[in-house]
């Protein structure tokens, strides 16, 4: 599980050009329309994963 | 001197992370489970940040350079294309699932647990795997023209 997380968020930030700091804070903060665009997609996958590990599979 | 700008800024960015607990993955993960125990501290967290950054990069942006530098450079791109998108979409499935995003990982080297090394080594494997596909993608076009040209 953690080496696929590892490998996710090392591949997902590679391609899509930042992460958490990169797009969600400085991104954001310079009002750039492809770091809010990544911002409000990686919050919502990754709440998504969150919602399906803890109460669909209830791990 | 600007070395010593980075090693400030760095300190100051581990620093946040830590005393603010985006470096701990049960915080992180109660912070993105909405529909369970909802711990909503971290996103003050990230307004604070905004609340610091917005009035800085408004300030840089004013400049013409950089105080230690002597050009800035600003990121160039500004269309919302598919790898933004589903690298981004690949981040958040990884980050929602351990609660680790690159800075505080990185950080994170400092306890020494095996759990973050692995994690840590398989962000490094995957940011390889990434470029090393990006290098063979050429090469992979070029052959697909042959192959049309041929047919």
């Amino acid at each position: 599980m953690i080496i696929a997380a590892g490998l996710l968020v090392g591949f997902g930030t590679r391609l899509g050009g930042g992460c958490t700091s990169g797009h969600g804070i400085c991104g954001v903060a310079r009002l750039s329309s492809r770091s809010i665009a990544a911002t409000v997609i990686f919050m919502l996958t990754a709440i998504a994963t969150v919602a399906v590990t803890r109460h669909v599979l209830g791990g | 001197m600007p070395m010593i700008a980075s090693l400030l800024c760095g300190l100051i960015f581990g620093a946040g992370l830590l005393i603010s607990g985006m470096v701990q993955p049960t915080k992180v993960l109660g912070f993105l489970d909405i529909f369970g125990a909802w711990d909503p501290s971290l996103a003050v967290v990230m307004a604070a940040a905004l609340a610091v950054s917005v009035p800085g990069f408004m300030l840089a942006n004013g400049r013409s350079r950089p105080l230690l530098t002597a050009r800035s450079i600003w990121p160039t791109k500004r269309d919302i294309d598919l790898p933004l998108i589903v690298g981004a979409a690949l981040f958040g499935i990884g980050w929602g699932l351990v609660g680790l995003c690159p800075g505080p990982a990185l950080e994170s080297l400092a306890t020494l647990s095996p759990g973050i090394i692995a994690f840590v080594a398989a962000m490094a494997a995957g940011m390889a795997l990434h470029d090393f596909w990006q290098k063979l993608q050429p090469k992979l076009r070029n052959q697909a023209a042959v192959a049309n040209a041929d047919g």
